[in-house]
């Protein structure tokens, strides 16, 4: 017989031994799970696309040098980010509830500290050559990207050193240079080169550029500041705020009145104001709407009130006050929130006959910057969504493109036009939309299913708290640039790293493993196979999964 | 070793030279004294087995399935009441092809109570696929209590050694008790084919498909029929060791008669001096005693009682509606012979609840049945409603 | 780079990783009396005999020639699991083992109803077994009957609307508590840890153990498959179900504090608490109120106690 069964084997009763996998129960189900890492909510806020709940599940495993790698695999100034970027991506991390956000700015900034092999291996070359106009993260992220996509990149710049604003716009308390220079240096040692002081339309002609390479990409930043529109304004003591940081930052330290009227709520204005309290000068910030409306990044308003700088909210600037050729004072009118504008925020209205003076030396603007074309063709004044000009074989990236105004979103808007170019250049097409950052991950993701809070099974959480941030004291800041957040340790990062919920991304908790009641989950390599031939679909594991890494998906048979 | 023992005794020392592993059971009269007896031989250690005092029969016999299945010798009692408790499990056993032996003494069912002696408990057991052994001796008793481990353990189906109350049960008898070293040389320890084994971890009993469930009753008949043989085996086998035989049935001075009183239990026993008598009177009257009732010895009947005259069963039982249950077995039996040598079957029902049935009853029927004046079923010495009405009235 | 850290570890829970428990067994979709069983048999490891007397696992173990077990059963009669399982323990007694486990595997209905007799005997003997009701509150495998598992309110199709079942569900640890039981504790399939501590704390003491298991039936309670062990954490942090041991019948333990959310987060889940009202449910509310006074004031009058007195030696009950 072919079951090689004889007849002695027959048995007397009914005793049973062969095991039920024979049966195939999975005929049964009509759902089926499916293992589905899904997009975290900071992942799909992080503007540069950064997979943050991945590399902190390799920090959690302690696999710190792994982590280090897959943050720079599309990001190259992950060191600098996490100490600039507002980070949108803790706002809506789940970890809020059960003891604070995930600090993950803190984790990058320490990732992006990590030396040695961090840096991904370019591909081979592909014999086309890829012009970057600007050297600002939008540029650098650009040039990074498409190096590793194996083109020959070249960076023009007429500053004397990359970086863009990260070099003449943001304090070194809050970006040490080494830090920057560093960053620049990975990018450098991975092939791109630098041309600096060279501006294009000036020094190099951007047609011959467009003859030279097989793709241009315009990514030059706002650098021309907007005005303030009041009389008195061209008096010598009144500062354009991005010049004179970058003059600062540059080391150079001019003459300064020393009480002076910074306008503005932006970032600028909270980079001139504590720059100028360091130099000596006494700094007054000047806003026509409250606290709860300035552009600026919380965190950095919080750290000019704790150095003692003082605010003038609801105040709008009407004149500056010269006497004796010499400013004595900035009239102001007060102001008062009125209906909300196109931006959401409340409009500031001047309230009739409530103008007063803050006394001082001198002015500094801070209201914002916008693009300078100067020499350039005006066709770059608008990029579509595909980040594409009417030039052909000229793409834009970063603030020119969108207007973001982040460092973080200039890195996002860099990666995804090298992206479109690569396309372009490996004769794949363009596509129709540029491709968004999440899409651009090294992994497997569906982007479509963001991991909101309702979707985690948060009964397998604790609350465990977020450790403190430790901040220089003010006391030690003045006269000085000393960066003012401290790292974290080794330790203290993987402790943060651990206490990610991994929202949408399986880090083998193994309750879909114990909870099934059909056994029909083993593990397998780096994870979990379900085996279909016996899973009845009830759901449980999908039910059970903390963290929502699995979806129940309908049978087609 | 000759002793006095009762009935009930004979049960307990069989169980206890068969060295029975586990015991589990429940008091009932008349069965009580067994378990006793029992419990005496594992507290004084003269029988290793252990004794779990369960709350019920139906326990008892579920207790008795779970340690037979995880392959140990096993025994249980009852009478009644708890063999009709037990009925499921009888199935059960007996489905589950577990080589248990249980000894029931005979009792009347209840309403209204009766702990004397009647047949309806054990044949109200017939068709569950146990074996069953009819004894008429306290010697009996015990030979075939050792007997029925030897059967059930080669055919693997359970044994009912069924005794009458309080005529056996409780009745001194000479017994020859064996030596355990003999005992041991017919009855080698059990070696279940399948039990419980880690391993070989297998499930005893789960659902079982119209395909395949005909084939496990089929095996269970084919066992019964092997078990035939076996018990003629085993018999002689125990008469070569011991010099004691009984057969499938016994024939008692039947050589030459032609008029044949069958029954089972110890009124074949009073009916040897019936026909003693008859056989005085010139009466060529001779006894049959069925033994084992399952496996059903047609056999062993046919030729005993083909070309007899007549055969009278005598039933201490009843199946209601349809006469005695011996007396249609019988009958269906013997129908198979062929027409000329067929004897007439007639049946009587005397003895329930205990009634004595005497030598002077027996010798009547037997006279009666030679004179042609008995009718084809009797209910022996049982008042009539008028006569009862006429009884009761008196007594008042 | 290194750091000393605690060795990272992603499990919610630690369980014994071999299974005994084979796919392709004949539970519905999403059953808990299929992962009862397999985290059973987690915790008591291959040593092990189970008895399964009639209940939904006489056929979730698969017909005839199949098997989902890695360990020996012997399924038996419906009321008999218990003294079945004290029979096979008598037989391994006799044969001088006493490394294998007997676990008794019943549902409610073989529980407390027709198998409480044999039960009550087995406890009363203290025979040597450890028996497991895996309660899904109704005769499930003959299509939902009530049993005395079956809570005030469910809806079964002997107690079909308007005539739900009006009285409360038994109390079965207690009434085995009043039997002086050694070890006596209830557990549920959403603490999968605990159910397995409870088993192998079970297995290490000599006597008879009963763990109450509460699991849920999606066929049965009308709930979704997927929530079978949402609705069993459910039952626990409404307080339905407390988790506690009972040692020697007198000296409770709660294992689990719940947060004692509303019942009605549990009943709203299943189909046969529809029909409910604000009333009925009131009622559910305060009867559970009760039930946890009188479960910690057992608690406390435990605490208040000494162990009781060890038997002399030559009278130890018969533990085989």
């Amino acid at each position: 017989m072919a079951t090689g069964l004889r007849l002695e084997d027959l048995t007397y009763v009914p005793f049973s031994e062969r095991p039920t996998t024979a049966i195939k129960t999975g005929t049964w189900k009509y759902v089926e799970p499916v293992y589905q890492n899904a997009l975290p909510p900071c992942a799909g806020a992080c503007p540069a696309g950064n997979d943050i709940s991945y590399a902190l599940l390799l920090l959690a495993q302690g696999r710190v040098m792994e982590a280090a790698r897959w943050w720079r695999q599309r990001n190259p100034i992950p060191a600098t980010l996490g100490r600039v970027c507002p980070h949108p991506c803790e706002r809506p991390c789940n970890r809020e509830a059960l003891g604070g956000a995930i600090a993950v700015h803190m984790v990058e900034r320490f990732l992006g500290d990590v030396e040695g092999d961090v840096v991904p291996q370019p591909a081979p070359r592909s014999g086309k050559k890829v012009a970057v106009v600007g050297s600002g993260p939008a540029g650098l992220a650009a040039a990074y990207n498409l190096r590793l996509a194996g083109h020959q990149v070249c960076v023009f710049d007429d500053k004397p050193a990359p970086g863009g604003y990260l070099r003449t716009g943001i304090p070194e308390y809050r970006l040490p240079r080494q830090v920057l220079d560093r960053e620049v240096g990975l990018i450098a040692h991975l092939g791109v080169e630098f041309r600096q002081r060279v501006r294009v339309g000036r020094e190099v002609g951007f047609d011959e550029l467009r003859r030279v390479y097989d793709a241009v990409v315009v990514a030059v930043g706002f650098h021309k500041s907007r005005s303030l529109g009041i009389p008195g304004e061209d008096h010598p003591q009144v500062y354009n705020g991005v010049k004179l940081l970058e003059r600062l930052l540059a080391g150079e330290r001019p003459p300064l009145p020393s009480r002076m009227v910074v306008v503005g709520g932006g970032n600028t204005a909270m980079d001139v104001a504590r720059s100028l309290w360091r130099v000596g000068v006494e700094p007054v910030v000047v806003y026509r709407r409250t606290r709860e409306e300035m552009p600026a990044i919380a965190s950095e308003v919080e750290e000019a009130l704790a150095e003692g700088i003082p605010f003038q909210f609801l105040a709008a600037p009407v004149r500056v006050v010269v006497e004796e050729g010499r400013i004595v004072g900035l009239e102001c009118q007060r102001m008062e929130l009125g209906e909300p504008d196109a931006s959401g925020r409340r409009r500031p209205v001047p309230v009739p006959g409530s103008e007063f003076v803050v006394p001082c030396g001198g002015v500094v603007t801070a209201l914002g910057e916008v693009v300078d074309l100067e020499g350039l063709p005006g066709e770059l004044a608008k990029g579509d969504a595909r980040q594409c000009t009417p030039l052909e074989g000229v793409f834009l990236a970063g603030d020119m493109l969108d207007g973001a105004g982040t460092v973080t979103a200039a890195v996002g808007s860099g990666i995804r036009v090298a992206a479109v170019v690569h396309a372009y250049l490996t004769g794949q097409g363009l596509p129709q939309v540029a491709p968004a950052v999440q899409e651009l991950w090294p992994r497997p993701l569906e982007r479509q299913r963001l991991v909101e809070w309702g979707k985690l099974n948060t009964v397998y959480f604790r609350a465990v708290p977020r450790p403190p941030i430790h901040h220089l004291p003010p006391e030690l800041r003045r006269g000085d640039f000393a960066e003012v957040v401290q790292g974290w340790s080794v330790a203290e990062v993987l402790g943060e790293a651990r206490r990610c919920l991994a929202c949408g991304t399986c880090n083998e908790c193994c309750n879909c493993l114990y909870f099934c009641p059909d056994v029909a989950i083993h593990r397998a390599d780096g994870g979990f196979s379900i085996d279909r031939e016996h899973c009845k679909g009830c759901g449980i594991c999908v039910q059970e999964c903390p963290r929502s890494a699995l979806i129940l998906r309908e049978v087609t048979r | 070793m000759k002793t006095v023992l009762k009935g009930n005794s004979a049960v307990a020392h069989g169980v206890r030279l068969a060295r029975a592993q586990v015991i589990a059971a429940y008091p009932i009269t008349p069965q009580t004294s067994i378990i006793e007896d029992l419990a005496a031989f594992v507290a004084q250690g003269q029988l290793n087995a252990t004794f779990v005092k369960v709350e019920s029969e139906h326990s008892a016999l579920a207790a008795c399935i779970g340690a037979a299945s995880a392959g140990a010798r096993v025994f249980t009692a009852t009478s009644a009441q708890g063999l009709a408790l037990m009925h499921e499990l009888i199935h059960w056993a007996a489905g589950a092809r577990l080589p248990l032996v249980l000894a029931d003494v005979n009792r009347a069912m209840a309403p209204g109570w009766s702990i004397w002696t009647d047949q309806n408990d054990t044949l109200s057991q017939r068709d569950t696929g146990w074996m069953q052994v009819y004894c008429s001796s306290s010697q009996e008793v015990l030979d075939s209590v050792v007997q029925a481990y030897r059967v059930s353990e080669r055919v693997l189906l359970p044994t009912m050694i069924v005794l009458d109350a309080f005529f056996l049960s409780h009745t001194h008898e000479v017994v020859d008790i064996p030596e355990q070293e003999l005992v041991d040389r017919f009855l080698p320890p059990l070696e279940l084919p399948l039990k419980l084994d880690l391993q070989r971890p297998g499930a005893f009993g789960n659902l079982v498909f119209p395909d395949r469930y005909m084939e496990f009753r089929y095996k269970m008949e084919l066992a019964h029929r092997e078990a035939v043989e076996v018990w003629r085996e085993t018999d002689r086998e125990w008469g070569r060791l011991t010099g004691r035989s009984y057969g499938l049935v016994e024939a008692y001075r039947m050589e030459d008669a032609d008029t044949v009183l069958l029954t089972a239990g110890t009124a074949a026993s009073t009916a040897r001096v019936a026909v003693d008598q008859l056989r005085q009177e010139g009466l060529a009257a001779g006894v049959v005693r069925l033994r084992v009732f399952r496996p059903f010895p047609a056999a062993e009947l046919g030729h005993l009682l083909a070309g007899r005259r007549r055969v009278v069963v005598v039933d201490r039982n009843c199946s209601y509606g349809h006469h005695g249950i011996f007396h249609q077995e019988v009958k269906s039996a013997l129908y198979s012979l062929p027409e000329r040598r067929r004897p007439q079957v007639l049946g009587v029902i005397a003895g329930l609840g205990g009634r004595d049935i005497t030598v002077a009853e027996l010798a009547q029927i037997l006279l009666k049945a030679h004179r042609g004046e008995l009718e084809p079923v009797t209910w022996w010495n049982v008042l009539q409603p008028q006569e009862e009405l006429a009884t009761a009235v008196a007594s008042q | 780079m290194s750091v000393e850290l605690a060795p990272y570890d992603p499990k919610n829970l630690h369980l014994p990783e071999e299974d005994l428990l084979r796919s392709g067994h004949l539970a519905c979709p999403g059953c808990g009396a299929a992962l009862g069983m397999r985290l059973a048999l987690k915790a008591l490891g291959p040593k092990t005999i189970v008895v399964i007397p009639a209940c939904c696992w006489a056929v979730i173990n698969g017909p005839y020639p199949f098997h989902a077990l890695g360990v020996p059963v012997l399924q038996v009669a419906f009321e008999t699991a218990a003294v079945s399982a004290a029979g096979i323990r008598a037989a391994l007694a006799v044969q001088g083992r006493d490394d294998v486990a007997v676990l008794a595997w019943a549902g409610d209905g073989g529980t407390f109803d027709i198998g409480f007799q044999a039960l009550s005997g087995a406890v009363e003997r203290n025979d040597d077994i450890i028996y497991v009701c895996y309660d899904n509150e109704a005769y499930m495998n003959t299509g939902i009957q009530r049993s005395s598992a079956t809570p005030f309110g469910a809806w079964t199709t002997t107690t079909p609307e308007p005539n739900v079942k009006p009285e409360p569900k038994k109390n079965i640890v207690e009434i085995l508590a009043e039997h002086r039981i050694p070890y006596a504790a209830t557990a549920s399939i959403a603490f999968p840890e605990d159910f397995v501590r409870k088993l192998q704390k079970a297995r290490s003491i000599k006597g008879t153990k009963f763990i109450h298991l509460w699991i849920s039936c999606p066929a049965g309670h009308k709930s979704e498959e997927r929530l079978t062990v949402h609705i069993a954490r459910l039952a626990v942090e409404t307080g339905v179900f407390p988790l506690y041991e009972v040692e020697f019948g007198t000296h409770y333990t709660l294992n689990y504090e719940p947060s004692f959310l509303d019942v009605q987060e549990y009943l709203q889940l299943q189909g046969r608490f529809r029909h409910l009202n604000e009333e009925d449910v009131n009622f559910v509310r305060q009867s559970i109120a009760w039930e946890w006074q009188r479960l910690r004031a057992k608690i406390a009058m435990g605490a208040g106690l000494p162990a009781p007195p060890a038997p002399p030696r030559r009278l130890t009950p018969a533990t085989f």
